[in-house]
């Protein structure tokens, strides 16, 4: 490669993050550290019911026991200085708490910020028909398009309000896709969640709209442990959507949130996430940790559940939405794009899980890595003894934008089954010399060239995001390119 | 994490208590020249033990479960005859036999010193100076470092050594016969070193096929320095029968520009577990690995390569095949790695497998570990099952189904057979695989 590419890697490589400032909002807060009175305080906080409590209490015995066991993960392609769980604050939530209709009586401090992030709020709502569940730190402040939601039977709100609201709905289905035993991180989720978002579509409902939630990560030190349940009833649809991005911060923010979604007989749902929290600087200080927990399973015959992800923030990214297709001809998918710099690391991919017959399984994984960074896809493949018919592909692409970063490939493919076909591939290379020759020869620069190439490494990814999702997409990937190229 | 190594009724610790005698009987008081080699080896197994349940790199094949606390590490009775063997044919001048590891010159015929200017014999009576000879055997990539060939050092006494010096060819394919004796729970740590010096030229065949009925469990190690420059082909068959237990390492160390190719075949085992591990420490190396597992009954095997890319401008070429029936399983784990500065590697990895019952399991785990920029690599993997449009258009040529089936899985075996270079073998191989698929098929 020429000179002048090489510089402008190396500049794609230090492009500072866009989106650091600070949001001043009062918080209340929970004293630094866990324990059970944490936990209680929680509890109390939120005015949960005892059921709740009890459930937080038995998964905050089991990390007690799981911390004793120094059982932290660490089978991932990461180096992760270890978490101190004593000086984390585990509550934080707004002073303001409205229950607002509109979005003039939202504190304009935060309208602020979102216009800042060019995410015009308002203006997207109107033109996008999106109603967006604002989380602010751990507590939702604004919830829009409510009305419209309710005359289809759609619960759209704060996993509190259903907590409140629907105990039934949130009893039956919480955990039961990831239970509070799963992992370490889920553990630690099941016993500290703050709040988080609830979604039910009733039997036969095509929802209206896409719905779509903006996480925050605003207090500093303040670990945000989200959790998300989403129910698709018979025959329903839903498009789900959920982004993020993060003050700058010098200490690690850890995030350990939960997702979990259900989709019985012929629904479908579709879940989409862009992830741009702080990755840290140039030299590895500071950044989130996103410790995620994402699981769907497909319950029912016929459904679906469909993963897309842009990934370019966090220091850290440990993360791996699977599908379990548990009902017969049910499918599973799982689009994702991985792009780091600097010092991040990123251990991410998926599980498909067959058990039912006829289930079908389709993983797209684009990783870019440039800087110093660690980029790895872990994928698990399982094709167990019912799954009759069960058809699996996968394929993961890994492109290197420098030659310090490093790209690798984790597939595990477990097949108990005759009749079942698997078929992984996977390629590593950079981005090609003669195509940037191509490009240049006929009048593109070399940066234009390297966005076009890396932009077509991605598109059948980008491709599965909704559209106003896409553009924002792109114009993310494309500013973590440019930004820096003056 | 490790099972406690002070607890005396530990399984380390039984290992632990035969090494001292081995140890003590080798040296016989005195020293052998060895004695720092297999304590390094001791070392290294005590701290490490064995892998414990959990281990990621032993996540399919839970080893404890075939290992016994009553092995017996003396060799039992030895072969006064050369038993017969499908896969060798005639016996040619280059045709070495071991029996536990160790070399036995009388069942052995090894060309003369006018035709050949190398070794080949045991690796005590080598004329190569001490000091390079335990830098050979001492050449193990820490990044691959197991406890069992930890546990095969330390237990170390003597082994074959074949040694082709610089710019010499060896005019045949070199036959290694491994025999085991027949003692009861045998617990045997052969260990081969082969050097083919810079510009050096081989084939060799090793092949551990003698099934003496009974349980045999090998721990084994082969090492192979390919100097700048030479090319060696090396072949492993297994296929000792369903009562047989192999743990093999294999280390391939490569200086510039050389050429290996090696073939792993395994068709029969209550365990085999392959670690096969290649460092190309040299720019312009070619390595080509490949290979083919029949797991049937209730076979256990597994196959773990590495390929290790530490010099640039190297090219690795990598095919597995697998067919597994029955209640078998098998895993294959194929790494490749690239470190950083290898520049303009191209690694490919191929792993196809086909799964012919609902009771068997196939676990496929490629992987690309790349550190590098400029480099072209890739993998994949595919397990299914017979191609019913290839079946029914046999069929409908009125080829019955069971032949139908047979002449599918030959074609998808031939391929990797198609590498082996040696002809006999090749054609030996084939007419065998072809002869257990029938029986496969029924």
């Amino acid at each position: 490669m020429s000179s002048s590419d090489t510089k402008y890697l190396r500049e794609v490589e230090s492009s500072e993050y866009e989106h650091g400032f600070f949001t001043d909002i009062e918080a209340d807060k929970a004293p630094v550290g866990l324990s059970e009175e944490i936990v209680r305080f929680i509890s109390k906080k939120k005015e949960e019911p005892e059921w709740l409590l009890e459930w937080r209490l038995k998964a905050f015995k089991r990390f007690e026991a799981l911390v004793d066991e120094h059982a932290t993960p660490e089978w991932a392609h990461l180096t992760i200085k270890e978490i101190d769980f004593q000086s984390i604050c585990y509550y934080s939530a707004p002073i303001q708490r409205p229950s607002l209709d509109s979005l003039d009586e939202v504190d304009p401090q935060i309208i602020e910020t979102f216009n800042r992030l060019g995410i015009p709020l308002a203006e997207q709502q109107r033109l996008t028909g999106v109603a967006v569940d604002v989380i602010m730190d751990s507590v939702s402040v604004a919830t829009t398009f409510k009305a419209e939601l309710a005359e289809k039977g759609v619960i759209f709100c704060s996993f509190s309000d259903a907590v409140r609201d629907h105990p039934d709905l949130v009893k039956k289905y919480m955990g039961s896709v990831v239970p509070y035993t799963d992992n370490f991180y889920a553990t630690l989720n099941s016993a500290v969640f703050s709040d988080g978002s609830f979604c039910y579509i009733p039997p036969g409902v095509h929802c209206p709209m896409e719905l779509s939630t903006y996480f925050r990560i605003n207090e500093a030190g303040t670990g945000q442990f989200e959790r998300t349940l989403i129910i698709a009833d018979e025959g329903s649809y839903v498009s789900y959507l959920e982004g993020c991005t993060a003050p700058q911060r010098d200490e690690h923010q850890l995030h350990a949130a939960v997702v979990e979604i259900i989709a019985h007989k012929d629904a479908e749902v579709k879940y989409s996430t862009i992830q741009n929290w702080y990755p840290g600087s140039e030299e590895g200080v500071g950044g989130v940790y996103n410790f995620v927990t994402k699981r769907g399973i497909c319950s029912g015959s016929g459904s679906k559940i469909s993963w897309t992800q842009l990934e370019t923030g966090s220091a850290i990214t440990w993360k791996y939405p699977s599908v379990i297709l548990k009902g017969d001809n049910s499918i599973g998918e799982f689009y994702s794009v991985a792009f780091t710099k600097g010092r991040q690391q990123a251990d991410t991919g998926t599980k498909m899980i067959h058990i039912g017959k006829n289930t079908r399984s389709t993983i797209i994984s684009k990783g870019i890595s440039g800087g110093r960074s660690q980029n790895s896809y872990r994928g698990l493949v399982k094709i167990q003894k019912s799954a009759t018919n069960a058809r699996n592909f996968s394929q993961c692409d890994s492109m290197l934008l420098g030659d310090r970063s490093g790209a690798h490939t984790f597939p595990y493919l477990e097949i108990q089954n005759s009749t079942a076909q698997v078929e992984h591939e996977a390629t590593t290379s950079r981005v090609g010399e003669d195509q940037i020759f191509y490009c240049k020869q006929r009048g593109i620069s070399e940066i234009d060239a390297i966005k076009l190439i890396v932009n077509g490494f991605c598109k059948e990814i980008l491709a599965q995001l909704p559209m106003e999702f896409a553009v924002e997409a792109q114009k993310l990937l494309a500013i973590e390119l440019e930004s820096s190229v003056g | 994490m490790i099972p406690s190594l002070d607890d005396n009724n530990s399984l380390e610790a039984q290992f632990l208590v035969a090494q001292a005698l081995v140890a003590a009987s080798a040296t016989n008081g005195q020293t052998d020249g060895f004695d720092a080699f297999r304590e390094a080896g001791r070392i290294r197994f005590s701290s490490q033990g064995f892998p414990a349940p959990r281990t990621e790199l032993w996540k399919y094949t839970p080893v404890r479960r075939w290992l016994k606390t009553d092995f017996s590490f003396d060799s039992g009775v030895g072969f006064s005859e050369l038993p017969s063997s499908e896969y060798r044919g005639d016996i040619g001048s280059y045709h070495a036999v071991c029996v536990d590891g160790i070399f036995i010159p009388s069942l052995s015929s090894i060309p003369d010193k006018d035709e050949f200017e190398g070794y080949i014999g045991a690796i005590s009576k080598a004329k190569m100076p001490l000091d390079r000879l335990l830098s050979h055997l001492e050449t193990i990539n820490p990044r691959t470092e197991t406890a069992f060939d930890a546990l095969n050092q330390s237990f170390f006494q003597d082994g074959l050594l074949v040694h082709i010096p610089h710019d010499t060819e060896l005019a045949e394919p070199l036959y290694i016969t491994n025999l085991v004796t027949s003692g009861s729970n045998a617990f045997m740590q052969p260990r081969t070193l082969i050097v083919a010096e810079s510009a050096s030229k081989g084939a060799i065949i090793d092949l551990r096929d003698h099934d003496s009925g009974i349980t045999t469990f090998e721990n084994s190690v082969t090492q192979i320095h390919v100097g700048s420059g030479a090319q060696l082909d090396y072949y492993h068959v297994f296929d000792r029968g369903p009562l047989s237990h192999l743990i093999r390492k294999l280390n391939v160390y490569q200086e510039a520009d050389s050429t290996c190719s090696t073939n792993e075949l395994i068709l029969s085992g209550a365990l085999v577990r392959t670690d096969l591990n290649f460092l190309p420490d040299g720019e312009g190396c070619t390595t080509n690995l490949n290979g083919f597992y029949l797991a049937q009954s209730d076979t256990h095997i597994d196959v773990h390569t590495m390929v290790d890319h530490a010099k640039p401008d190297c090219v690795s070429n990598e095919l597995f095949k697998g067919i597994i029936g029955d209640t078998a399983t098998a895993v294959f784990n194929g790494r490749v790695l690239v470190r950083q500065d290898a520049q303009r590697i191209n690694a490919y990895q191929s792993n196809r497998n086909i799964v012919l019952s609902d009771t068997a399991k196939m676990f496929s785990k490629p992987e690309l570990e790349i550190y590098a920029d400029d480099v072209k690599c890739s993998h994949g993997a595919t397990t299914g099952q017979i191609d019913s449009e290839a079946m029914f258009y046999l069929r409908s040529r009125g080829i019955k189904e069971s032949v139908a089936r047979n002449l599918l899985l030959q074609a998808f075996a031939a391929d990797v057979l198609a590498l082996v270079s040696v002809d006999s073998l090749r054609e030996r191989l084939q007419e065998i695989v072809a002869e257990r698929l029938r029986k496969q098929s029924g």
